[in-house]
């Protein structure tokens, strides 16, 4: 009787331990997954944008609110309405035909370049405010040039872009890199021993230590590693010409110009932006 | 004998249940989530974000306040130095432990650090000599 009721019990223990080995598995995939996503993969969101279209655009805007160029009334900023006055003062007034980077106006901006309150760091911005309604067939429109130079910030350069993420990269403790070092200094020391003998003056001896530090300091970085920094590093309007064959172009913001007798002329602002961070 | 196969086909099926529940209705959700994380909480979004808010408060040509918290479980040390917001994750999120930083155009040059916040404010305000910018930020959630 007794081993009748222990054989039918012998069932129901074996689902109970299949049950509890299934949950158990389910339990180490789940926390394998935990560990892979939050110890051990390191993961960077790169994103592909038209920086230098953005920034023009933006600064663009801030500028057709900016108290330094729009017409005041009543103590409220008309935004998008720019004062003659306060565009005499802030930029270089002229006319032209077509606005071309050796004319004289645009030179002149250029070489009179100012520290405005808006500006993007590592950059000259170039900004140019055209009458549309002030045009003549002869000498062209009506426009004013200003050049304006952000702060300069040497921590948001490609170079140093590139050198942090090596060493962002770079790995002191592990057993694999310093397997990997050891493999380094033990091909640079073949080839350094090998160069050592055939060049006089330098022997074997001292060809193969050099060699060794020409492969050890060559082995700190995975090729792999170097190639993702090498790109990753690329500055972002580089590779969106890349990507998408030509810098896209502005058209700027319209904007009206106010004349000092009270008028009001159909205008337009174009922002360009150069970087070089 | 019989016992054992049976158990063991029960055991195998409720191994196979679990697998289908979690990769059908667990793992898309994680995965999800992970996503979700990334593109709107990675430090790279949220610089991102914070220099375009910063940028664009000087559009406006009244007081204005912008209040953003990208997330509420994800926190972040925050620094303006030289118009170039440095922004890192206080920790590591699904591995996503990178540092970001975007340039902004507008003052403040120079603002923070702030250390552990996940909700920026940005202020404009206008008195008789001029308009003025102000960055703060705390930790909310």
């Amino acid at each position: 009787m007794k081993s009748v009721r222990k054989r039918q019990g012998k069932g129901a223990i074996f689902t109970i331990s299949s049950v509890l080995e299934a949950l158990f598995s389910v339990g180490i995939l789940g926390i394998g997954f935990w560990f892979f996503l939050t110890k051990i993969v390191d993961i960077h969101v790169a994103t592909l944008t038209a920086d230098n279209e953005r920034h023009a655009m933006n600064l663009a805007n801030v500028l057709l609110s900016y108290e330094g160029l729009v017409y005041e009334r009543d103590g409220k900023l008309q935004r998008g309405v720019l004062d003659v006055r306060k565009l005499d003062e802030f930029a270089y007034g002229g006319r032209s035909q077509q606005l071309e980077p050796n004319s004289s106006l645009v030179k002149d901006a250029f070489r009179n370049y100012k520290k405005i309150t808006f500006s993007y760091p590592n950059t000259i911005s170039y900004i140019t405010i055209t009458d549309l309604e002030n045009c003549t067939e002869q000498e062209g429109c009506k426009v004013w040039v200003a050049a304006a130079v952000g702060p300069v910030n040497f921590d948001e350069n490609f170079i140093k872009k590139f050198i942090d993420c090596l060493v962002e990269h770079l790995e002191l403790t592990s057993v694999q890199a310093w397997s990997r070092r050891l493999e380094g200094c033990g091909v640079g020391t073949g080839f350094g021993a090998f160069i050592g003998s055939i060049v006089p003056g330098i022997g074997t001896g001292l060809g193969a230590a050099i060699g060794c530090g020409i492969g050890l300091l060559a082995s700190f970085f995975d090729p792999h590693d170097v190639s993702t920094c090498g790109v990753n590093s690329i500055p972002e309007s580089v590779k969106y010409f890349f990507t998408s064959g030509s810098f896209a172009a502005a058209q700027g913001l319209p904007a009206l110009i106010r004349l000092p007798d009270g008028t009001t002329h159909a205008g337009r602002i174009m922002v360009g932006v150069i970087e070089w961070r | 004998m019989k016992g054992l196969t049976i158990a063991d086909t029960i055991g195998i099926m409720i191994v196979i249940l679990n697998l289908i529940a979690f990769f059908t209705q667990i793992f898309p959700k994680l995965l999800d989530m992970i996503v979700e994380l990334f593109s709107k909480t990675s430090a790279e979004a949220v610089s991102r974000q914070l220099a375009a808010f910063i940028t664009v408060s000087g559009t406006s040509t009244y007081k204005i306040l912008i209040n953003y918290t990208p997330s509420k479980d994800v926190i972040y040390n925050v620094q303006g130095s030289n118009r170039l917001v440095k922004v890192a994750p206080s920790g590591t999120y699904y591995g996503e432990s990178a540092s970001a930083s975007a340039p902004y155009a507008t003052p403040p040059d120079n603002f923070g650090p702030f250390e552990n916040v996940n909700n920026f404010i940005i202020k404009k305000t206008f008195s008789e000599s001029g308009s003025s910018y102000e960055v703060s930020a705390e930790k909310t959630g």
